[in-house]
């Protein structure tokens, strides 16, 4: 097997779509009482992940960073996470 | 009317007489500016994420309640200087939360408190027979 010049094999990356996941499932409900479901959305400094990588659509994800926000208020997420 | 739900923290040592006292207070002062409490959750103790006035514990409640604004400064007066509290936040719930959750209160009145205090009974219970076997 050879291959002449030019001939490189091109690689192609195929991402699957990212689907929102309260589109998907509709029983999901966004509350800013339940740490579990939000830590998903979250980095591991408490940052909240962007829309792009975690790809929630943006009317969920408008209502995410508002539960988030409000759960860092009353202490039940973290501002920011130190590492040490 | 409004659906409002107010989250209380309480300082970890406070006794459950002042805590009850304050929780009756804000009932009071809800039923007199003619709104209804429509649900009462306790967390208990939880680690809180980051100190709160040196304090890494804080007692959770919830309290979701129909009113008016006029509720909401009433609240503020009576919270804000409070020492055994540690922190709050008044949150409206969308018309939709609001609605079930009044319609939660008008179903079962009385059994919610009762959920609460059962837990810790039946777990004493069920380890005794354990030990003696």
């Amino acid at each position: 097997m050879r291959r002449g010049r030019g001939q490189k094999k091109k690689k192609t990356y195929y991402q699957k779509r990212k689907m929102c996941r309260f589109c998907v499932d509709k029983n999901l409900q966004i509350s800013y009482k339940d740490f579990n479901s939000l830590r998903y959305f979250i980095t591991e400094r408490g940052k909240i992940i962007p829309r792009r990588i975690s790809g929630t659509c943006a009317k969920h994800q408008r209502k995410l960073s508002s539960a988030i926000k409000r759960a860092r208020v009353i202490s039940i997420m973290p501002f920011s996470v130190s590492t040490s | 009317m409004r659906g409002y739900e107010l989250c209380l923290i309480f300082h970890p040592d406070a006794g459950e007489d002042t805590i009850a006292t304050i929780l009756q207070n804000l009932n009071e002062q809800i039923k007199k500016h003619k709104g209804t409490v429509t649900n009462t959750e306790k967390w208990g103790k939880k680690f809180l994420k980051y100190t709160i006035k040196k304090q890494t514990k804080g007692i959770y409640y919830f309290l979701s309640y129909m009113g008016t604004s006029a509720i909401l400064n009433e609240i503020d007066r009576l919270v804000k200087f409070n020492e055994s509290i540690l922190r709050y936040s008044t949150v409206r719930l969308d018309e939709d939360e609001a609605a079930r959750r009044s319609e939660q209160a008008n179903r079962t009145p009385a059994e919610e408190p009762e959920e609460i205090s059962n837990p810790v009974t039946e777990e004493e219970t069920a380890v005794q027979p354990k030990t003696t076997e």
